[in-house]
């Protein structure tokens, strides 16, 4: 081949091949494309203690031992993120002396102020100071809670003896919620609701777990699809009046599991394995 | 001519009366306190002694009975001090707490903490620019020209949003603001701790009315540059000050200062408030 010729065929090449190569529909990796889905190799546990019903946590000092209790033989090794569901106001006292007595830092997430003699909301257990939890108003009495707790979990490596659970921890975009009537969650999904206003901020990849009226599952299930298709609600665990909900997009977290133990009188602790 | 004076007269006059009474409904009053609490040690150091007992300061504390407290060179979860000193304090009290973090221990923290009576709806901290001479990893005793530049040790500042009763039983939204200032003749007050308390609480058009409590280590509040022309002094004693954000919007109706006596090298200094 002539000399100009062999030298125009490797210019040529030199500017289709990457473009062959690189340049394609997802090169802004679009998450239709993205390979990756949460993996069992990758997996942590939320501690969520509630009624599941429309009663504070505490109404007794048997509710309060047997809550305590469990908070400090679960410390090591479990514990990095505890939710208890409906603590209120009336419950300050006793959350406060089992964060005292476990070393947990507190941190309160408002649920509901119909007056200011009756507030309800979750106190939530960390290892970490919370350097930011931010209550953001959804709909008539609802506030759905955004943070970034430090969250301790584990991958796991396959080495010669089998499976080695190796430690992983880093900050998440973590929200946590009660929805108790359907303007609540009506002012959640939507393209311009709160779901979608938080994900713009704080990023796809934010986990939700919460309580949702048993009756309301379908509705929030339905507005969270119309919102944004690629979130997915999935039930935890369903009591007598409430469910405990996850809610995620499905590229970044899954629901994998949940243990529950009776505490006392109508208290369970729900352990959440989540995967990423 | 006269009968439309006369429907004009009394229709303002019903239109002055229902914005008195609006406002009137709004209205808040709140008793406010800051103290540094020398980490519990007492001033002879009977508290370092004696495991650090919180009970002094909660009975000092309720003799104040703030609806909101600050309090500085606060250290919690540390080997000495064996809790969480934060949520014991908050037992005690009955009041929610949030703790804002300045440097980690080796184990355990040292910070501030905002005391409420009130639910927080929102909760957020901010570390102010720092260097040690030692390096990264190091947050006190500072030395040379970082000491001069910014400052002997690592500090913060925190807000509590928090829902506060109004006069017509309907809440409404305060922020209370906690900090503690460089504690040497630095540069490190004017040149960042100051300007970034102002940008990250909008002093100079806060989202909320805006309480600012602390030690700020200023014989004189005009030792500072910027806060002074955006606040008011509600009190202040020795070094520590409450101040109201924005100018001409909250009223003090009492304040003074609690001495402590042995408890601290510090006095509380509180301050009734009132807002429209």
């Amino acid at each position: 081949m002539k000399l100009y010729k062999k030298y125009f065929l490797s210019l040529s090449l030199l500017f289709v091949i990457p473009t062959l190569v690189c340049c394609s529909d997802d090169d802004k990796y679009s998450f239709e494309s993205q390979n990756a889905w949460p993996s069992e190799k990758f997996s942590a546990t939320i501690q969520f203690v509630s009624r599941l019903e429309n009663k504070p946590l505490f109404s007794s000092d048997a509710d309060f031992t047997a809550v305590k209790d469990y908070a400090l033989k679960t410390l090591k090794g479990k514990s990095w993120l505890t939710i208890l569901d409906r603590s209120d106001r009336s419950g300050v006292v006793n959350v406060s002396k089992i964060a005292s007595e476990g070393l947990r830092m507190m941190g309160f997430a408002l649920n509901s102020v119909s007056s200011t003699n009756d507030v309800q909301g979750s106190c939530m257990f960390f290892n970490q100071p919370a350097h930011s939890i931010l209550g953001v108003p959804c709909g008539k009495n609802c506030y759905v809670t955004s943070l970034s707790p430090e969250m301790e979990g584990f991958r796991s490596d396959a080495t010669g003896e089998g499976l080695t659970k190796v430690p992983v921890s880093f900050n998440i975009n973590f929200r946590t919620v009660r929805f108790d009537a359907q303007d609540q969650i009506d002012a959640f999904g939507g393209s311009e609701g709160v779901m979608n206003s938080l994900k713009r901020s704080g990023g796809m990849n934010m986990l939700v777990i919460g309580t949702v009226k048993n009756s309301l599952v379908d509705a929030l299930t339905a507005k969270v699809a119309e919102a944004d298709p690629s979130f997915v609600v999935s039930k935890v665990a369903e009591g007598a009046e409430y469910s405990i909900f996850m809610l995620a997009e499905q590229h970044f977290w899954a629901f994998k599991s949940v243990e529950t133990e009776a505490l006392a009188n109508g208290i369970n602790s729900y352990e959440i394995s989540v995967m990423w | 001519m006269k009968l439309v004076k006369y429907i004009l007269g009394v229709s303002a006059f019903c239109l002055l009366l229902v914005s008195a009474t609006s406002v009137k409904a709004q209205a808040v009053r709140l008793k406010v306190a800051s103290w540094n609490v020398l980490s519990f040690e007492q001033e002879d150091k009977s508290g370092e002694r004696n495991g650090f007992p919180v009970a002094p300061f909660v009975k000092f504390i309720q003799d104040i009975d703030p609806d909101v407290m600050v309090l500085n060179e606060f250290e919690t979860m540390t080997g000495r001090m064996g809790k969480e000193k934060m949520a014991e304090l908050a037992a005690s009290l009955n009041m929610y707490a949030y703790f804002i973090e300045s440097y980690p221990k080796e184990v355990g923290f040292y910070g501030n903490v905002i005391l409420s009576k009130y639910p927080f709806v929102s909760t957020a901290s901010k570390k102010f620019t720092y260097k040690n001479y030692k390096g990264k990893g190091y947050y006190d005793h500072n030395s040379g020209s970082e000491l001069y530049e910014f400052g002997s040790d690592q500090r913060s500042i925190g807000y509590a949003d928090i829902l506060v009763p109004t006069q017509n039983n309907s809440t409404r939204i305060i922020r209370i603001v906690g900090t503690h200032f460089d504690h040497m003749d630095t540069y490190a007050k004017v040149k960042y701790q100051e300007p970034e308390s102002i940008e990250f609480l909008s002093l100079n058009k806060p989202v909320y009315p805006t309480v600012m409590m602390g030690d700020l280590n200023v014989s004189s509040l005009s030792e500072l540059e910027q806060i002074p022309q955006l606040c008011d002094m509600a009190a202040d004693n020795w070094l520590d000050y409450i101040l109201t954000f924005p100018k001409n919007t909250w009223t003090v109706t009492d304040s003074g200062t609690m001495f402590s006596g042995n408890l601290s090298d510090h006095n509380a200094v509180y301050a009734t408030l009132e807002i429209k």
